[in-house]
């Protein structure tokens, strides 16, 4: 249910008159003329005006007096406020009033144009405060004639439930906010379930209809046929999944919805300039990104100030850290599923946004009944920003990143519960930066580049039975680039790769409590590379280098290619026991690699290539186990093998090694969730991953032919997550995570273990929204975070052919660098103009106390002191976004 | 670091800067090592060498193994020990195995190994450690020498070019060093402390130095007293080097014989010399040039700069540099260290009489 204004529209006095009619009255000979009949104008079209939000906490309502003016054809031509309740009531009556119709007022039958005077009341009722729950009603009746169905049990998975009543109608109160599973069962119907999603304060009115076939004599009732979407199989033991429309409150992340997901627990905070998304102690690259089904190489913008899609695109995004279901794979890490906002919206709706990092805009239309349009188009101009408040060269000294993004998406409904969307969506991100230095030996350049263009195609259909049917074919392409030069060791790596890939799934009702999901997942990697320069650069994991450190000096180069195949069949279950309190959730996944390399040794002379193909097959079992001892306590389990192919720039028969294959993870994970109120949650997991045949350099002292990688490396990642959450409740919403983790890992088993140079021991974050009223929301974010670990520089050397001193190390990542913290803020205040225009204006402080945060440990040259660059001082953000 | 504080080794040059390990009689090699502190150079110290036979790792970014770093081991052959030491022994004659692109025969079944890669100026290297004395305790370094291997990837008609149109590096000569005038021009060249004369400087003065090398040619004339990468000593070698790059999309040879400047041996340039090198990534042999760079050290007063240079593009034969006089009278030593892209280094010492 909406939240609506139950508004008394009293028609008051009707008092001052047109000038015309008044003129009219005036000019008639009043003794002599007979009377004149006047009829005053009658509303013929009310609209209700919407009780401004930001008034509803008050409690009170309050009334408007308006002067409304009419013109001859009934229609509302001007309406000012006579008797003023505030701003918002204002507002509200007078976008309310604009859209009445009148038939005209008359005199003596000719229509003219008057001025009336208009009370408008707002009244606060019980439905207009907001409460922590929702309410669900609905109705069930027969798909095809329409009728109620009576007796029919609804039921919501926190053990509420209902009947029909003889018009079919059902109503559950309070319900929890989140997403709940809602089944439909009884005499005449089978159990049916479909998942609906409560917010607080909101009624969601559901109308299910049901295909009634006939009872053949003697036998079994025939099933009926329900139009229900049934429940996401996908639903992972370990998620945190955030709506948009809180996303974009979260201080920090200046109105960025995918932003939020930096806070939520299981991830490490990424070092400032940095968009690596380090999930569970997983390396970046291990961490997959899917939009709707699409993987895309990356979900943040270079430097991390912001993701690739416009928010009014999201409609949430899903953070698994860890233990997922066969439906996903391919990487050892976890998982970020974004959901994109259905385009269902009538008419056209936009929005224009822009502050001192870049401007965005996106449009939506629904162009025809069933075919709707979304363009979104962002850029970044940072560099300008910056460069016109200072007149130092600042964008070559300091890595600014250049980005812009583009996405477009037209959705075809072929039929009420089947459409097709197809969509694109382009990405650039460029950061550039040189350190000159009088030595040319000593300057240093880096460039770095990615793009990457994606187009799909979206076919959903939601089955009468319940399942519901998804193929997602994607294409795109993959450009990054890095140009590194330290004085004359010039390093150029250059990927382009074209990749695509089919999702087709289908899940529904297998029988009575039991689901199933059934699907393909395949993608094909093709990638032509170019590398040039030292192996050393630039540093992988696990490099033991300080910052700013020159790499090596040995150079070589190669070209090659690489295609990188699989074809995914996977299979899931959910068995529901106990009344829903007991699911388990037995998955297996099949993924067939072809891994293929154009060289399987470096070039020699004219010597024609010779490449290396093989393949792999691997079985991936996954398990997944709740259960609710109450709707309000339950715990849960899961395991989960995973694979991962190489990455293509470690098949160079020079710079890697072409004959790599897959590495492997289990991930082990138990937990238990406590709803303490209807709104105020607290999850707790912990977790253990456990790695193997992770590529590292080789420790070989002398190593062999395209051996330069090795494949030998094993890792592990244990700790526990906490996620206390308070969803929307009144005027606040959120959440309070914390993580505790440690993350290792062991290039070869002559080596000792060593911290995994992403690990992150505490990860702490806080934060809340506050809607302080009139339009005005604030919120505060807290975070704290262990340092990266570093291995310490115990002394120096002098090379006396390059005149530099080199370092000399100490134990492998046994120090860290200082913790972060940072306190940050967002206020903004939001101006209606009309029921769906609106501007917001926001500033949102990161660092709000200028706290001096390192992020990094340098040296002097000859590494006798040590200090530290430190990341963002305070830095307000402050923004404009127009939407209608 | 370029004020001078205690004993310090600040260059070393080794002569010849590049050699074959596989000559035969071997190459003997002298290492002049520019050791010095706050008084000026010091002309006699046990500063112990060693060549340092361990092959780095990938795993490892350093220039050398970590292994080199330590004070003993079976990875070290001594050379001696002293501020010049000579080794008639010559590079060990496993250098290029080693440290270079030639890689021991594989063992049955086995794949062969990784040759080492070489830097940007095709070069591959025999790391050297020397320990020093020093204010209270020994510090340690190394230094490099240049070792002449071949290539790795070439084809069999560029190895025959490259053998041909390959000359050795020669290490870089100060050639002067003067005091840029207000108007921008350099003065006379300073004397250098060899001579035993001191230079008169203004105390607390801002002087801009300026240091100047040979200018070597840009094109090869035969007769101009450099063998350049386009000169052969003998007809049968220009022969055989103008197959190189042939039947490729590498640029032709333009080699020519000159004996005059070639044989019996070829006769470098102590500047920024003109040199063959095998482009990685088109695999065409190509004319390259050598950057210089300079470091700057004194006992007093402090430099705008530690280091200056030119890059390998940048024709200019000098590199200017400001230094702020002590404020206090004395005699301050300064050192002008040369050192060229392929390993050669040089240097000039002058005393300047703060007034």
């Amino acid at each position: 249910m909406s939240l609506r204004a139950r508004c008394l529209g009293a028609l008051g006095a009707l008092g001052v008159l047109s000038t015309a009619w008044t003129a009219a009255a005036q000019d008639s000979p009043a003794p002599a003329a007979p009377a004149h009949v006047i009829v005053p104008p009658k509303l013929t079209t009310f609209v209700q005006a919407e009780f401004p939000p930001s008034e509803i906490a008050a409690g009170k309502g309050a009334t408007v007096v308006l002067s409304i003016a009419i013109d001859v054809t009934g229609k509302v031509v001007g309406v000012t406020v006579v008797e003023s309740a505030g701003p918002a009531f204002d507002t509200a009556a007078v976008d309310a009033a604009r859209q009445f119709v009148f038939e005209p007022a008359s005199v003596d039958g000719k229509p003219i144009p008057v001025k009336i005077t208009y009370r408008y009341a707002f009244t606060i009722t019980e439905t207009l405060i907001k409460k922590s729950t929702a309410d669900f009603a609905g109705l069930v009746r027969d798909h095809a004639t329409k009728e109620p169905i009576a007796n029919v049990r609804v039921a919501v998975d926190t053990g509420q439930e209902t009947l029909t009543d003889e018009q079919g109608k059902f109503s559950i109160p309070d319900i929890s906010p989140g997403e709940h599973g809602v089944t439909l069962s009884g005499e005449t119907v089978s159990t049916i379930g479909t998942t609906e999603t409560f917010e607080p304060s909101k009624k969601l009115d559901a109308t299910y209809e049901v295909d009634k076939k006939h009872v053949k004599s003697g036998s079994d009732e025939e099933e009926e046929e329900i139009v229900v979407t049934a429940p996401r199989l996908k639903k992972q033991v370990v998620s945190t999944e955030v709506q948009a429309t809180q996303a974009a409150k979260v201080p920090g992340t200046q109105g960025d919805v995918l932003k939020v997901v930096e806070n939520l627990p299981g991830v490490a905070r990424a070092a400032a300039g940095s968009s690596a998304l380090v999930v569970w102690g997983a390396a970046p690259n291990d961490t997959r990104v899917y939009v709707d089904g699409v993987h895309v190489p990356l979900l943040y913008h270079g430097g991390g100030f912001r993701s690739i899609l416009p928010s009014a695109f999201v409609r949430s995004v899903e953070l698994v850290p860890g233990g997922y279901g066969p439906g996903f794979g391919r990487g050892l890490g976890g998982l970020v599923s974004v959901a994109m906002k259905p385009l269902d919206e009538e008419g056209f709706h936009g929005s224009l946004g822009a502050d001192v990092i870049d401007a965005s805009t996106d449009v939506r239309d629904k162009v025809a009944d069933n075919l709707h349009v979304a363009l979104g188009v962002r850029k970044s101009y940072l560099d300008v920003s910056l460069q016109s408040v200072t007149t130092e060269n600042v964008g070559s000294i300091i890595p600014i990143p250049r980005y812009y993004d583009g996405q477009a998406r037209i959705q075809y409904d072929l039929a009420p519960h089947e459409s097709i969307e197809v969509g694109g969506l382009v990405s650039s991100d460029r950061i550039a930066n040189t350190l000159t230095n009088p030595d040319p030996a000593l300057t240093e350049q880096q460039t770095t580049g990615t793009d990457f263009q994606r187009i799909w195609a979206h076919y959903d259909r939601h089955m009468p039975d319940g399942a519901v049917v998804t193929v997602v074919p994607w294409f795109g392409f993959n450009y990054t680039t890095l140009a590194n030069a330290y004085g004359p060791t010039v390093t150029d790596v250059n990927n382009h790769s074209t990749i695509m890939g089919l999702r087709a799934d289908w899940h529904g009702p297998l029988m009575e409590h039991v689901r199933g999901a059934v699907g393909l997942d395949a993608e094909l990697l093709s990638s032509s590379l170019h590398r040039d320069g030292s192996i050393g650069a630039p540093p992988r994991e696990g490099d033991i280098y300080v910052f700013g450190e020159a790499p090596p000096p040995q150079v070589n180069a190669d070209d090659w290619k690489t295609v990188i195949g699989s074809l995914a069949p996977y299979v899931e279950g959910d068995a529901a026991f106990f009344d829903d309190a007991l699911h388990i959730v037995p998955g297996l996944r099949l993924d067939p690699y072809i891994i293929s390399a154009s060289k399987v040794v470096p070039a020699e002379g004219e010597t024609p290539h010779v490449g290396t193909t093989h393949s792999v097959a691997e079985v991936e079992p996954r398990l997944s186990v709740r259960y609710a001892f109450t709707p309000e306590i339950s715990v849960k389990a899961a395991f989960g093998i995973y694979h991962q192919a190489p990455q293509p720039e470690d098949l160079s028969a020079v710079f890697g090694t072409p004959t790599l294959g897959l590495s492997q993870a289990q991930h082990y994970l138990v937990g238990s969730g406590f709803q303490l109120t209807p709104s105020l949650s607290i999850e707790t997991t912990a977790f253990l991953a456990e790695q193997q045949e992770l590529v590292a350099r080789s420790q070989d002292q002398n190593p062999l032919l395209a051996h330069a990688l090795d494949q030998i490396g094993i890792g592990r990642a244990y700790g526990t997550q906490f996620l206390l959450r308070q969803q929307q409740i009144g005027r606040f919403f959120g959440w309070v995570s914390y993580t505790i983790s440690r993350s290792q890992r062991r290039d070869a088993p002559t080596i000792d273990w060593r911290l995994f140079d992403y690990d992150q021991t505490h990860v702490f974050t806080a934060l809340g929204s506050y809607d302080l009223g009139n339009g005005f929301e604030a919120g505060l974010r807290f975070r704290f975070s262990s340092g990266y670990p570093r291995t310490p520089v115990t002394g120096a050397y002098y090379d006396t052919s390059t005149n530099t001193w080199e370092p000399l190390f100490g134990a492998h990542n046994s120090i860290r660098i200082p913790p972060f913290a940072s306190l940050d803020a967002r206020i903004s205040k939001k101006f209606k103009f009309g029921r769906v225009t609106s501007l917001e204006v926001y500033l949102d402080v990161q660092n709000v106390t200028n706290h001096s945060n390192p992020e990094e440990i340098v040296y002097n040259t000859n590494y006798t002191q040590r200090g530290y660059i430190t990341g963002l001082p305070i830095l307000p953000v402050a923004g404009a976004r127009l939407t209608w | 670091m370029a004020l001078i504080t205690g004993p310090t080794v600040l260059a070393v040059q080794l002569d010849p800067p590049e050699v074959d390990p596989s000559a035969s009689p071997p190459t003997t090699v002298t290492l002049k090592t520019l050791f010095v502190g706050p008084a000026g150079d010091i002309d006699n110290a046990p500063i112990e060498w060693a060549f340092c036979n361990a092959r780095e790792p990938l795993a490892e970014l350093g220039p050398v193994n970590n292994a080199c770093l330590q004070a003993s081991g079976s990875q070290f052959v001594p050379i001696g020990t002293g501020i010049d030491v000579t080794d008639d022994a010559g590079v060990p004659v496993i250098a290029c195995n080693q440290f270079g692109p030639d890689v021991p025969m594989p063992m049955m079944g086995q794949p062969p190994g990784r040759p080492v890669d070489p830097d940007s100026t095709g070069g591959y290297y025999q790391p050297e450690r020397f320990i020093a004395p020093g204010n209270g305790a020994d510090s340690i370094g190394i230094a490099e020498e240049r070792i002449a291997c071949g290539l790795s990837t070439a084809t069999p008609d560029q190895v025959i070019q490259f053998g041909a149109e390959y000359h050795f590096n020669a290490n870089p000569v100060v050639q002067s060093l003067s005091v840029v005038s207000s108007t921008g021009s350099a003065g006379p060249a300073l004397v250098t402390d060899a001579m035993g004369q001191t230079n008169p400087v203004s105390a607390g003065q801002h002087i801009t130095f300026e240091v100047a090398w040979p200018t070597c040619p840009l094109v090869d004339t035969c007769g101009d007293g450099v063998c350049g990468p386009d000169e052969t000593p003998s007809a049968n070698q220009t022969a055989g080097a103008l197959m190189g790059n042939s039947g490729s999309n590498c640029p032709t040879p333009l080699a020519t014989t000159c004996a005059a400047d070639c044989a019996p041996t070829a006769k470098g340039c102590g500047g920024a010399e003109r040199y063959l090198n095998l482009d990685l990534t088109s695999q065409c042999l190509v004319d390259a040039r050598e950057s210089i760079g300079v470091a700057w050290y004194a006992t007093g007063g402090a430099f705008d700069d530690d280091r200056t240079g030119r890059t390998d593009t940048d024709t200019t034969t000098t590199s200017d540099n400001g230094w702020l006089a002590p404020s206090q009278a004395g005699v301050v030593e300064l050192w002008v260290v040369l050192r060229d892209a392929r390993g050669g280094a040089g240097w000039a010492e002058y005393k300047l009489d703060v007034q």
